[in-house]
């Protein structure tokens, strides 16, 4: 996904606050966290928009599935050590005080044993007493399905459309996006892809953060309405309860 | 700027007025209709509509006058026949209709002429709209874009979003001698159906402002240009018909049409 879009990604998403959302995460890693560390991963960090801002105050590694989203990260961010990995798989040498997947990336995750995996290798990741923050996708009861959603950008550079349609099937959400890239030197491109996506209700979700070993909590308040955070704290002491050496047998 | 049959104006047909609502019919037509008032001498009030399209223009111009349009597209006129079901619509192309009437005004707007692939199926049509009109009457066409106005590379973006679809229109211009070519895409989405993608190149003939005149002149009226016409930039071209007996000779009535003309059928563009 988003192989050919990387480059116009975040004109996709100059509507999204990362200020705002970073202060905030920031406060919730303060709340949170007790490793005492002051390291920060992002998993899925993508064109590194979080980390940008990020690493103005902490020591922060990013992680991304898609090697384009990493070469323009690479182009803004100095100093932050990108990793291409995937979420359900990778593995760093260090643990981290933070580990944050926002932007609901763990919805691109289509099976249960796919996020259960996710959520062990970034609770693995942490620092007894660190915090993983997580921005879920939609729950099933909130997912409202066969809509039509354009949104369009335009500077004299370029003008970009995107139309998605999203339904569902199951309890996976489907999303089917079209794409349309106008440069005024190169004309106009089509793109399509489809996202599908698990939609897992924030209890179950719960748990699971829970089987990887960390303490959760679901915070009904996060950066777009209907999506939540969950925060899951790696305790200081002992009680590897379904996480450490397992987790990484796991991966392998 | 017609490939074989525009999508937008067949396939797409029914989602033309949604692609165009933000067009400001009623106030062009009013100009349109001052602009009649003001150089028609031939007493009557019959309109002509010549690539009317779903009839906006004439949904308004009915109200003053007598009107009949003309379109190439079934598809389009499905769409004006349901929206004015009391007024005369025929199916034919602009180079080669043959109505048993004439008429006090011919009207070509929105680029319709740019449509056609060379100036002689442009000569062809202002003969045709000239034949049409009465002693006095009054053709008003609004051009395709000067060539000297044109901007290649220039994007342009029409979006319209309601409850029932959501639709796109994105084109890009570039030239290829007198032609424009637009490359343009268009997204459909429903939530009944998801979203339909669709494509295609429109050819524009564009002709400089001076040989338009000729070009009217050519077909026995007297041009004149507006440099303000119904949208910004476009002007608008305007031939009157003689009444003095010299330049009736010229294409008058129907009846003298010459039989002899090729009737221009699958030309490249159209």
């Amino acid at each position: 996904m988003y192989t050919d879009l990387a480059k116009f990604y975040d004109l996709q998403y100059s509507w999204k606050d990362y200020p705002a959302e970073v202060r905030r995460l920031e406060a919730l890693a303060r709340r949170y966290g007790r490793s005492g560390g002051s390291s920060w991963l992002d998993v899925a960090c993508g064109t590194g928009k979080h980390l940008e801002l990020l690493s103005r105050h902490f020591d922060c590694a990013g992680v991304d599935v898609n090697a384009e989203m990493l070469k323009v990260a690479r182009g803004r961010l100095r100093g932050v050590p990108l990793t291409r990995g995937d979420m359900r798989s990778f593995r760093l040498p260090r643990r981290f005080a933070v580990v944050s997947c926002l932007f609901s990336a763990i919805g691109h995750l289509t099976t249960e044993r796919d996020l259960r995996r996710a959520f062990r290798r970034m609770a693995d990741h942490l620092l007894p007493g660190g915090v993983l923050i997580v921005e879920p996708w939609i729950a099933p009861e909130d997912f409202r399905g066969a809509l039509i959603h354009l949104r369009t950008y335009e500077d004299p550079s370029i003008t970009l459309v995107r139309c998605a349609f999203s339904r569902r099937e199951g309890s996976r959400s489907v999303i089917e996006y079209s794409y349309l890239i106008g440069e005024p030197r190169k004309g106009i491109r089509y793109l399509r892809e489809v996202d599908r996506g698990l939609m897992v209700p924030p209890v179950r979700l719960l748990k699971l953060m829970e089987s990887a070993g960390l303490k959760p909590r679901f915070l009904r308040r996060g950066f777009i309405s209907d999506r939540g955070l969950l925060i899951g704290v790696k305790p200081l002491f002992g009680s590897r309860r379904g996480s450490g050496s397992r987790g990484w047998a796991d991966a392998a | 700027m017609t490939a074989a049959r525009s999508l937008m104006f067949h396939k797409l047909a029914e989602y033309y007025d949604a692609f165009v609502d933000d067009k400001d019919y009623r106030g062009e037509s009013r100009r349109l209709e001052t602009l009649a008032r003001r150089y028609c001498r031939s007493g009557g009030r019959s309109w002509l509509d010549v690539a009317c399209g779903t009839g906006r223009h004439l949904e308004f111009l009915r109200r003053s006058h007598s009107v009949v349009g003309l379109d190439r597209s079934v598809e389009m006129l499905r769409v004006a026949r349901h929206r004015l079901p009391k007024v005369r619509f025929v199916k034919a192309d602009m180079r080669t209709f043959r109505l048993d009437r004439s008429f006090d005004v011919v009207s070509c707007t929105f680029g319709a002429v740019g449509h056609l692939a060379t100036e002689r199926d442009l000569r062809a049509a202002f003969t045709n709209f000239a034949r049409h009109l009465k002693p006095g009457g009054v053709a008003i066409v609004e051009p395709w874009i000067d060539p000297a106005g044109f901007r290649p590379g220039f994007l342009h973006l029409m979006k319209h979003e309601e409850r029932s679809a959501s639709l796109v229109r994105l084109s890009h211009s570039s030239r290829r001698g007198n032609h424009s070519v637009l490359q343009i895409h268009y997204l459909i989405g429903e939530p009944s159906r998801g979203i339909r993608h669709f494509e295609e190149t429109e050819f524009g003939l564009m002709v400089s402002r001076r040989r338009l005149r000729e070009l009217m002149a050519d077909a026995g009226l007297v041009p004149r240009l507006l440099p303000h016409g119904l949208r910004p930039g476009r002007g608008l071209l305007l031939g009157t018909k003689p009444r003095s007996r010299r330049s009736k000779r010229r294409s008058a009535d129907p009846s003298s049409y010459r039989n002899d003309r090729r009737r221009s059928p699958g030309e490249p563009f159209q």
